[in-house]
């Protein structure tokens, strides 16, 4: 798994998940997601080129938002695909990791 | 008593050990095995899911050693897959669990063995004295 970070105007922290977050993709992300969580950003997560989730990925996830949440920032996961969409549905984790559709979703749910 | 396996001319069995490392393996031959059987992005999806969060169970909870193996028989037949998941790890039934969410959104672990009970047609579980066996059902529906 991939991870790229950079700006959301001044809003948020724009972190790009390129991959599957399986057992390995959730280590390789780990300790960057743990960085950016005690920084006291915003984090919006583009879930959008994550083709797999599996528990281990939902737990890193809810990890990182806790953190975010703890600083009171927000965290939100940009458009993930139908299936990922599916897992966090059955999952029930739809308050911690509200889900957004496009950037613009995302930077009025900041502001809010 | 054990369930019936169907396809036994297309099965396919292979053994990987108990580590990390098997799991993106196990993954890869898992969606090859499903893209072949014709399943829908939804069920292999699905199955690949499962899979993955058996093995991650066996490796994070089971107390495997360097010895333990896992061993993944799959039967595929036209849009269905049967697979076998079978381990050395301490016994364990993943029926046994709710298939319902039993914490709190912010609870950050225990949702694997839910997601395989959502997932999955048909789950069951035996221990034959030495080994877990896991057999499990994913068959394409009309839902897409």
């Amino acid at each position: 798994m991939e991870i790229f970070i950079s700006e959301l105007g001044d809003a948020a922290k724009k972190v790009v998940l390129v991959g599957k977050l399986d057992i390995d993709g959730a280590a390789a992300i780990e300790s960057r997601l743990a960085n950016l969580a005690s920084a006291k950003d915003n984090i919006v997560i583009d879930m959008s080129k994550v083709a797999f989730i599996a528990s281990i990925g939902l737990r890193h996830l809810v990890m990182t938002a806790k953190a975010v949440a703890r600083n009171a920032g927000k965290m939100l996961l940009l458009d993930p695909n139908p299936l990922v969409t599916e897992v966090l549905e059955i999952s029930g984790l739809q308050g911690i990791l509200p889900i957004v559709r496009s950037e613009q979703e995302a930077l009025a749910a900041l502001r809010k | 008593m054990k369930p019936r396996m169907t396809g036994l001319a297309n099965m396919q069995k292979r053994a990987f050990a108990a580590n990390q490392q098997s799991v993106g393996v196990i993954d890869k031959w898992v969606a090859e095995i499903a893209r072949g059987a014709g399943l829908d992005d939804r069920t292999a999806f699905a199955a690949r899911l499962c899979i993955a969060e058996l093995a991650n169970n066996v490796i994070q909870h089971g107390l495997v050693t360097p010895d333990d193996q896992i061993t993944v028989t799959i039967h595929p037949s036209r849009e269905r897959l049967d697979i076998e998941f079978q381990d050395t790890a301490r016994a364990f039934d993943p029926t046994s669990v709710s298939g319902r969410p039993a914490h709190s959104e912010a609870y950050e672990g225990g949702r694997g063995l839910m997601l395989i009970k959502s997932y999955a047609s048909d789950l069951r579980y035996w221990h034959d004295g030495r080994f877990n066996h896991v057999k499990l059902t994913f068959q394409s529906d009309d839902r897409d």
